[in-house]
């Protein structure tokens, strides 16, 4: 029965040969998005979850609001592990990462430099599953100044790992001997590091430290709730003393949600974010969908054709259910040849995927068993799904009428099937839509007035220390090339998002006041604000002439004058912090700057204080504004320059318009993965337009025929013919827009300055919309409006 | 074998009832070879249908073998139709993506016949149909008498205790409309009971009684010598 099923489906399928082959595409191209987005979302999930105790993992983070402000921070002190394991009999394990152990390796003749290295207790391995190639997990990092390296970076400096063992290197000249090899730590960990360091024997630091972090594994995963109701407790017994009066809550984040799910400050890398993992998945599940609708919707208008066949095997003693098995065998053999032809097309699309999504996604990313099983269940479970309604309603045909070829298209589903194609093309309108405001404001974040000039300024960090106190050395010898124009010094590259805050204008008794506020803080000489072509609001810049600038005068913004509400700010007299020996600086305001963006624009401009350094130290980061003309010479003389100073360390250039657009990065690949969907979706839409348009002017090739004898002209039947699909696209786009507002209105949340979304985004979308339906429809209603009348009216 | 009873069947739209059969009241026994002759929409194909069991009447008693079949449900009409009934049609409605061979399998795959023996009957009803040479070819590839016998082939080879013909000649020249009628007749000696509507006279000569019809009533019966 099954075998004569299949056989059945394959004729028909070699039979009616566009259907089939629209069909096919239409599903392969579906089925091939709604893989990818599934290995994508699959891969984003699996995060962390290679741990063998991943359920029982937590990482303690810390929430506190008070008068003035609040923190969310990834980060907690050194004391907290032991704290919690000895407060807690439910904590199993605690252990602390620190991930400032990077720098300087040297072996031998040999050097590199090694950012990803983390100090941490050796209790690590007791939590985490490290897989040790060469040495005991037991004491690996028990003794001060011992490493495990990761596979690669031994190979890097050994050759092989095998040799790596009790080797002794030097990480920023301190003597540490090798205690372990372990293999990579997988990709979809939310951090990797290439080496893991032992803390110094006894290691602390003050509560207030917050600066690593701490994981806990518990006895059970519940556990968690009662350490984190335990956090008021907590915070009076080991943190109050250093904080002050406020609202504290301790979170104990799931290992597994953390890559999803966390968004703080200091997190140890960049985390995904969940929403993007729902907004792919149920793309993914809409370009399906619409791939299914061609199915049903093609499958459906051309019931007529198979309609006395029906009648024939219902006469002949078909049962219904027989019936219905029959069509199904059919969706589903369509579903496995389009599935082939998926992984086909998969395999071809997934390098440019994974360049698109930052991923190195494989086909066979689960092994062969598993890809080959999910395969077959997904084309079973998709072919039954597209054959549903179709095997339903063929197969629901009365006998007679059916015999007779009386059934045709019934009202009710031409109705259904209108309803279907407006679904699809809601959805690619959404898309559209989503996909040009999310153009438009990429456009807008790159090209808004930051309040300075980013333009050919370049920025690069003085890694040597000693090179640190020869600035003002630096400096002259930069501008003695006239195709430099000024340069500034500051303590941190704007752009980066990472810039310190502290507190400003506290009370007179270091005590938080009314008038306080926490401000970002960045220290800048005073070549600075004329480089970067800062305005000034009020006052005067910093000036290295008036010795008195550089302890006593501090510089804001106009945002912190606004928010405190001070008319007249210049030469007021500020708190701006407590001294070592615990008494209050006071500061002098001298100069007011125009709002310049520190942080990228999902961000507002903060509340600032620009300080000058109080220490050569605190310069590390050199602002140099060149001209338009021969820039990579410049940027030869100025590596020439640095290479006097630092003999070590080559100038890592970068440019101030980079820095700020490298923080558009995941938006601009969320931009470009919708906008290859929507291209996608598009295609497969119109491909299912082409089907029906192209099946309708068969069926009425007789009217066509008469209507040109009458005298009907070539635009009076195009039009006829895509009157009806063209309406409907119009009723989608009606549909779509407020859809689609809603949708871009919640993305642009995520923005502190944003474009308005003008009605006309939705009227572009539609009208794009209606255009690319149009030119498919035309290709066969043109096609059928020129043919010969006479030809069509002999074959009746 | 069927008796049926003040049989009625109305077709309805809007604004009028068509009468298609009207208290119509038939005998036809076991063994029986019957021809049902009249004018275009007298209610031939309404009656055909119903005896068929595709189609139920509005009122009236249809006794087919002893069971009161004419308040069946669909499922219950379909199962005892494909066991016990065999169809002809004018336009042979074969299945076009089927062969011939495939087309006489059909109706043994849905009444669950094993694959072994559905080969022995379909080879075995070929060949008495004289068509065991084309069993590879499709519909298309045949002539109109040939389908035909494939169509019939299809009808018998399930043995059907009784055969419905529609104008099983209304597409054939007189030459192949003979010999389908010489196939009917051996059947029906061999004991299958052929209910066939017809607008042939000749056909009809090869019956043992001819039922008239007009506006749904039966209003002269031939006995055929």
């Amino acid at each position: 029965m099954l075998k004569n099923y299949f056989k059945i489906a394959w004729r028909n399928l070699i039979k009616h040969k566009v259907f089939s082959l629209l069909n096919v595409c239409g599903l392969a191209i579906g089925v091939a998005t709604f893989w990818l987005i599934s290995l994508y979302v699959t891969d984003e999930w699996s995060y962390d979850r290679y741990n063998d105790k991943a359920d029982r993992i937590f990482r303690v983070v810390q929430h506190a609001d008070w008068n003035g402000g609040k923190s969310n921070i990834a980060v907690t002190s050194a004391p907290f592990a032991p704290a919690l394991k000895n407060d807690y009999p439910e904590v199993e394990n605690a252990i602390r990462i620190d991930a400032e152990g990077g720098g300087k390796i040297t072996y031998g003749d040999k050097q590199m430099n090694e950012g990803d290295m983390y100090f941490t207790d050796n209790a690590i391995f007791n939590v985490f599953s490290y897989h040790f190639l060469y040495g005991v997990a037991r004491s690996a990092l028990v003794k001060p100044q011992s490493v495990v390296l990761t596979k690669t970076l031994a190979q890097k400096l050994f050759g092989e790992a095998a040799k790596a063992l009790d080797k002794t290197i030097l990480i920023e000249n301190n003597p540490n001997t090798i205690t372990g090899v372990i293999d990579d730590v997988p990709v979809n960990s939310h951090f990797t590091f290439a080496a893991l360091r032992s803390f110094p024997a006894n290691y602390t630091a003050p509560w207030g430290n917050s600066n690593l972090y701490t994981y806990l594994l518990l006895k059970n995963h519940d556990d968690y709730k009662h350490i984190e109701a335990g956090s008021g407790a907590f915070f009076n017994k080991y943190l109050k003393g250093d904080k002050g009066p406020m609202h504290y809550q301790l979170e104990l984040q799931p290992l597994t949600s953390i890559h999803l799910n966390s968004n703080l400050d200091y997190e140890l890398g960049a985390n995904g974010n969940i929403t993007y993992v729902y907004v792919f998945g149920g793309v993914a599940l809409l370009i399906l969908a619409i791939a299914v609708i061609n199915y049903v919707n093609l499958t459906t208008a051309r019931s007529s054709v198979r309609v006395k066949e029906i009648g024939v095997r219902k006469v002949i003693g078909s049962s219904k259910k027989q019936l219905m098995s029959m069509f199904f065998a059919e969706s589903v053999l369509l579903t496995m040849i389009a599935t082939l032809a998926a992984g086909v097309l998969i395999q071809f699309a997934l390098p440019y995927f994974n360049q698109l999504s930052g991923k190195s996604l494989v086909l066979m990313q689960f092994g062969l068993t598993k890809t080959v099983v999910a395969f077959i269940v997904f084309a079973l479970v998709t072919g039954i799904l597209s054959g549903l309604y179709p095997a339903l309603l063929l197969s629901g045909f009365s006998t007679i009428s059916a015999m007779k070829g009386q059934v045709g298209n019934q009202v009710s589903t031409v109705l259904f099937r209108k309803s279907l194609v407006v679904f699809q093309f809601i959805v690619t309108i959404v898309m559209i839509a989503g996909s040009c405001i999310i153009y438009q404001q990429l456009h807008y974040v790159m090209n808004k007035d930051l309040g300075f000039n980013k333009a050919q300024v370049l920025t690069f960090h003085i890694r040597d220390k000693s090179a640190r106190t020869k600035i003002a050395a630096i400096k002259s010898q930069l501008m003695q090339n006239p195709a430099i124009e000024s340069v500034g010094i500051a303590g941190n590259p704007i752009g980066d998002n990472y810039i310190g805050s502290g507190n400003f204008n506290v009370g007179a008794d270091g005590k938080v006041n009314s008038e306080s506020k926490i401000v970002e803080t960045l220290v800048i000489d005073e070549d600075f604000i004329p480089t970067l072509q800062i305005k000034l609001a009020q006052g005067r810049n910093f000036s290295a002439a008036m010795a008195t600038d550089q302890k006593q005068a501090v510089m804001v913004n106009q945002t912190l004058v606004n928010e405190l509400g001070w008319k007249k700010p210049v030469g007021r007299m500020v708190h701006t912090g407590v001294d070592e020996q615990g008494n209050v600086i006071t500061q002098k305001i001298i100069g007011v700057v125009m709002d310049f963006n520190t942080y990228s624009l999902q961000h507002k401009v903060a509340p600032m204080v620009l300080q000058m350094p109080a220490e050569a130290n605190d310069e590390d980061n050199l602002y140099v504004r060149m001209g338009k003309n021969n820039i990579p010479a410049t940027l030869s003389y100025i590596s020439k320059v640095y290479s006097r100073f630092d003999t070590e360390n080559k100038a890592e250039f970068r440019f101030l318009d980079q820095n700020f657009a490298n923080q558009y990065q995941s938006e601009q690949k969320q931009g470009s993965i919708l906008f290859i969907f929507t291209l996608l979706a598009i295609c497969i839409a119109c491909l299912g337009l082409f089907g029906l348009v192209t099946f309708t002017a068969e069926q009425r090739v007789k009217e066509i025929g008469i209507r040109k004898v009458l005298g009907a002209s070539v635009t009076n039947i195009v039009t006829l013919l895509s009157k009806d699909l063209m309406k409907l696209v119009l009723v989608a786009t009606v549909i779509a827009s407020p859809v689609a507002w809603f949708g871009m209105h919640k993305w642009l949340q995520s923005f502190a300055y944003r474009v308005n979304i003008h009605w006309w985004f939705f009227a572009v979308a539609g009208a794009a919309a209606v255009l690319i339906a149009f030119i498919t429809v035309s290709t066969q209603s043109v096609k059928a409006a020129t043919a010969n009348p006479a030809k069509s009216l002999k074959s009746e | 074998m069927i008796k049926i009873t003040n049989l009625e069947k109305f077709y309805r739209t809007e604004e009028v009832e068509t009468i298609a059969l009207n208290k119509l009241s038939i005998e036809i026994a076991t063994g029986e070879f019957v021809a049902i002759m009249g004018p275009s929409g007298c209610g031939k194909s309404t009656l055909l249908n119903i005896l068929g069991m595709l189609d139920d009447p509005d009122a009236g008693s249809y006794v087919f073998n002893d069971i009161e079949v004419a308040h069946f449900t669909e499922r219950k009409r379909a199962d005892l139709r494909k066991h016990n009934i065999g169809f002809v049609f004018q336009s042979f409605n074969l299945i076009d993506e089927l062969t011939v061979f495939e087309n006489v399998e059909l109706p043994l795959i849905y009444t669950g016949v094993a694959a072994s023996e559905r080969v022995k009957r379909v080879e075995e009803v070929l060949d008495k149909m004289q068509i065991m040479h084309r069993r590879n070819h499709y519909p298309q590839q045949l002539s109109g008498g040939q389908q035909q016998r494939v169509a019939i082939a299809r009808a018998v080879v399930n043995k059907p205790k009784l055969i419905l013909a529609d104008e099983p000649t209304g597409n054939l020249d007189s030459s192949n409309g003979n010999d389908v009628m010489e196939l009917l007749t051996d059947l029906n000696e061999q004991g299958t009971t052929i209910i066939m509507v017809t607008h042939s006279e000749h056909d009809a000569r090869y019956s043992h009684r001819i039922i008239r019809l007009l506006d749904g009533q039966s209003v002269m019966e031939n006995i055929m010598v």
